[in-house]
């Protein structure tokens, strides 16, 4: 009989997972674990959401576009300063190519 | 006339527990009772920085992930217009405070019942740490003078290098009350090989005293 110790979830997930190191462009590089993905960024309100006809409300709550490559998305440093930021991120390799702030936009030279 | 109780009150400290060679290479403390402050406010305003430098004597810091004391109150950075402001539990400071600050766009809360410090030390406090937490606890990053906000244990905490201590130097936690037995029970365990030495705090209750 196997009377091995199921293995805790801690370190299954520490043995599994390759964690990303993630640049907050105040408090500098940290673990992964300091932070929640908050989705695609740079999605912008509609002016007058009244005018709008159901699809086109309905586009701008749940329609994103599944990036292949590199991907502009929201992050924030919840377990640190708690501000938001933006990640360009290419969601097939997981790189992280840039990282910058709320109300910027993201760097043109990047391919 | 209601008490204020340490969250540590079901731990019968002091606990000692020696290593696999005897040695004792890791102590814990906790600090309760000191008066925590959560201020907001724009840094970049020379009427709101220098408004919390007359009350308290600490010029706010600017810096991510530093801090700075005075003789009696301690501020860390907490985000780009957030800071902990820690103190000795001085009521006259703390409505000092509030009248400087009066004037300007701001919003200070007390939040002293809701988080305690653990001050932990001995030669192995870095190794120890770094069992339970992702934070770059290296002296080349974090030396005299800087603080953070991290997880440890899955808690989150507020971690601030203190020199001063005379025995030698530590690190201060600042974790939320109701996570604070989980962690020192964590950091015990940590703690088994090199041997650990939980000392009880100065007391465990104290009389609360109302700011106004």
């Amino acid at each position: 009989m196997n009377m091995a110790q199921p293995e805790s979830r801690t370190s299954a997930h520490l043995r599994e997972a390759q964690m990303l190191r993630i640049e907050c462009p105040w408090c500098g590089e940290r673990d992964q674990e300091e932070f929640q993905y908050g989705g695609e960024a740079h999605i912008v309100r509609p002016e007058s959401p009244d005018t709008l006809t159901d699809e086109q409300w309905a586009d701008y709550l749940f329609n994103r576009a599944n990036t292949k490559g590199i991907h502009a998305e929201q992050w924030c440093h919840a377990a640190g300063c708690r501000r938001w930021f933006n990640v360009l991120r290419d969601t097939v390799s997981y790189a992280i190519l840039t990282v910058y702030r709320p109300g910027e936009q993201p760097p043109g030279n990047i391919e | 006339m209601t008490f204020m109780q340490s969250p540590l009150t079901e731990l019968k400290t002091p606990i000692r527990s020696l290593g696999v060679g005897g040695g004792l290479s890791f102590w814990i403390q906790e600090r309760p009772f000191r008066t925590h402050l959560n201020l907001r406010g724009d840094g970049s305003d020379v009427r709101f920085v220098e408004g919390v430098t007359t009350a308290t004597g600490v010029v706010l810091p600017q810096d991510p992930n530093t801090c700075v004391s005075s003789d009696r109150w301690h501020a860390s950075w907490l985000s780009p217009d957030e800071w902990l402001l820690m103190g000795p539990g001085d009521d006259v400071a703390v409505a000092g405070l509030v009248d400087q600050l009066e004037p300007l766009h701001h919003a200070l809360n007390d939040v002293s019942g809701g988080q305690t410090v653990f001050r932990v030390g001995g030669n192995a406090w870095r190794d120890v740490l770094a069992s339970a937490c992702p934070f770059d606890l290296h002296p080349r990053v974090f030396g005299e003078g800087a603080c953070g906000q991290t997880v440890v244990a899955h808690t989150n905490v507020v971690l601030i290098l203190v020199s001063d201590d005379p025995r030698g130097e530590a690190l201060d936690i600042v974790v939320r009350r109701s996570f604070a037995e989980h962690l020192a029970r964590w950091l015990m365990d940590a703690a088994i090989e090199g041997g650990f030495e939980f000392l009880a705090p100065a007391r465990l209750s104290q009389p609360r005293r109302f700011a106004r």
